[in-house]
């Protein structure tokens, strides 16, 4: 039962680490490919901040995966691009100025 | 022969190798005791070479902080000699002082703790240039840990007051969640340990004189009782005085219930937070914050929710049930709240009715518990999350004890601009209050705060199970013999899991463990 238990949530975690990586995939051809490619937009009106914000989530959805297949350095480092895909994605939407708003007054 | 046997028939995970009962974290039994296992062999701990001396400590604390101080100034295009005489002549005259009192040696995670005590509270140049508080560029960068962006000294943002800001606008709060991702993935939850200053007086208060058995350790405790009234007869005094008179409210409503407190503490000696959370009184208390919300405002709707969360989930199911039907018949009849065609105390009956029924069916008839360190999750989701996305306030700096150490009493007690201590209302009273509470329960607990309450060991808790660095035991060589339990400041056993959410990665077991068997790995 062990073993059945351990190869049905190791094949959950391939089936969701592939489709958030499809996910994944398919955010980057719509916000920036597609875009870039076929509607010759200039990169400037890219809002990287969405593009960033999508692959954070897209990132956790794939920890969840690699969490489910017990890889605890899958985890940590698909974590890590999450973390780093968000704090990009916080740059890019004016959250410093944001916090420093609130942060300076009393 | 089994030396230590857990109550109860709940769930268990039964170590093969020793008699150590571990009890499950979230589970539905309706008791489980502190399992604390008795201390059976004469291993001692090995100071060794892992522990620097604390002079040591004190250099590299005193070196790295004049390096950040100057790196501040430098950024603040200060003058060299104001910063000398101003900033870092107090600062290493106070960490020497603090160095005096300290043992020989010191654990490599107090002097990280002291060391970014310093830094993130390094604007004393504020004083020199008049500033209430610092509002340079490195404000607007989220730290790691928890430390009001809003006192005299913060040089950095808080991460869970950035993120109530950003959840009161509508918008996601990227940065800061970046922030805690990266942090948590890396280390798991050791930024609490390693970098928070209000773990560190957490810390500091568990010393105080409060642990001796016995006559000679209740005498000890009784020493400790006079030398606190005396101090804090002197500080209120103090207070009284600067704020001009007040005399009845700094000892009325904070001298004498914090002296009670510490005078039970006294008494019973210390003692640690139930392990339970029973759901019936958390209900309980969320019933009535809804029905408080609705008749008397959000503000005091919050403010019952935070401090009842606290009160009736940790407390007996009887005493919850009570306190629920008394409190719901109360606020039916004195707020004059209808309901359909019941009002006055007909309402009230119905009310209390209700609440006592929904206590009793969650606690008694279902029989649903959970972990008491689950209430810190509770506060992040509805004190920080619901209640600022609802109002549009930072509903947790409102009431945190750190914001009020770190920010509300010097703001107060220094008023530069002559109109901070007009806006002192009902909230800031309630504020000195949980902060009281949170001293005396230190005291007496192993860091209260930061396993019922904080939202950002919350946050943290739940990267400890994948996070790079992890804990290792080799149950080969483990004796069982229950020192990692006694030296942890969490309190929990790191030989029934070296990876629970409650580990704040500090390191004491991995040091005070005879054997070394519990190892930090990547």
């Amino acid at each position: 039962m062990a073993s059945r238990r351990k190869s049905v949530m190791w094949i959950s975690g391939y089936v969701l680490s592939i489709l958030s990586a499809g996910a994944l995939l398919g955010w980057f051809a719509y916000f920036i490919a597609v875009p870039l490619v076929v509607f010759h937009v200039s990169p400037s009106h890219i809002n990287w901040g969405v593009v960033a914000g999508l692959t954070a989530v897209s990132m956790i959805v794939v920890t969840a995966g690699a969490g489910l297949m017990r890889n605890r350095r899958l985890v940590a480092t698909t974590l890590i691009l999450a973390g780093l895909a968000s704090v990009i994605s916080g740059l890019k939407s004016g959250d410093l100025d944001t916090i420093h708003r609130f942060a300076s007054q009393i | 022969m089994p030396d230590f046997q857990a109550p109860g028939p709940e769930s268990k995970i039964q170590n093969p190798k020793s008699e150590i009962v571990c009890p499950q974290s979230p589970g539905l039994e309706s008791k489980i005791q502190n399992p604390k296992p008795k201390i059976t062999s004469s291993l001692t701990p090995d100071p060794g070479p892992r522990i620097p001396d604390k002079w040591l400590a004190f250099a590299i604390t005193a070196g790295i902080g004049t390096v950040a101080f100057v790196l501040l100034v430098l950024f603040e295009k200060l003058a060299w000699w104001k910063v000398l005489v101003y900033a870092w002549l107090p600062t290493v005259v106070i960490v020497f002082l603090f160095t005096l009192f300290l043992k020989r040696r010191i654990a490599p995670f107090r002097i990280a703790q002291i060391l970014s005590a310093v830094i993130i509270n390094g604007y004393i140049v504020s004083y020199i240039q008049k500033e209430i508080i610092y509002s340079g560029f490195l404000k607007s960068v989220p730290q790691f840990i928890l430390n009001c962006y809003g006192g005299p000294l913060a040089v950095y943002a808080c991460p869970i007051g950035s993120t109530q800001q950003m959840v009161g606008m509508k918008s996601i709060p990227w940065l800061a969640l970046g922030v805690f991702i990266v942090a948590g993935a890396f280390v798991g939850r050791a930024a609490c340990a390693w970098t928070c200053p209000f773990g560190m007086w957490q810390d500091l208060l568990y010393k105080t004189g409060f642990k001796g058995q016995g006559a000679k350790g209740a005498k000890k405790r009784w020493v400790t009782f006079a030398v606190i009234a005396l101090v804090t007869a002197v500080v209120a005094a103090l207070a009284a005085f600067v704020v001009k008179g007040q005399w009845l409210k700094f000892f009325g409503f904070g001298w004498l219930p914090f002296n009670a407190a510490v005078l039970y503490v006294t008494i019973r000696g210390k003692f640690d937070i139930p392990q339970r959370l029973w759901l019936g009184g958390f209900a309980a208390s969320l019933g009535l914050a809804v029905l408080v919300w609705t008749k008397l405002g959000p503000s005091f709707g919050v403010v019952t929710a935070a401090v009842g969360m606290m009160l009736l989930g940790l407390s007996g199911r009887w005493f919850a049930a009570a306190v629920a039907a008394i409190a719901a018949f109360l606020i039916a009849f004195f707020a004059k709240a209808a309901i359909g065609p019941l009002s006055g105390p007909v309402l009230g009956v119905v009310l209390a009715a209700v609440g006592f029924g929904l206590v009793l069916v969650l606690d008694v008839l279902a029989k649903v518990s959970l972990p008491s360190t689950f209430l810190k999750y509770g506060y992040l989701f509805l004190v920080a999350g619901v209640a600022s996305f609802l109002t549009i306030e930072p509903w947790f700096c409102k009431l945190c004890p750190q914001g009020t150490l770190g920010a509300g009493i010097p703001l107060v007690l220094w008023d530069p601009v002559n109109a901070l201590r007009g806006l002192v209302g009902w909230l800031y009273w309630v504020k000195i209050s949980i902060l009281l509470l949170v001293i005396v329960g230190a005291m007496a607990i192993k860091r209260p705060f930061c396993r019922l309450v904080c939202p950002i060991g919350a946050v943290y808790s739940v990267f400890n199970k994948g996070s790079l660095l992890k804990l290792t035991l080799d149950r080969e060589q483990c004796k069982d013999c229950g020192l990692c339990r006694k030296v942890c400041p969490m309190n929990i056993e790191p030989t029934c899991g070296q990876n629970q959410l409650e580990c704040i990665r500090c390191g004491e077991c991995v040091t005070a463990c005879p054997k070394s068997c519990l190892r930090f790995r990547v």
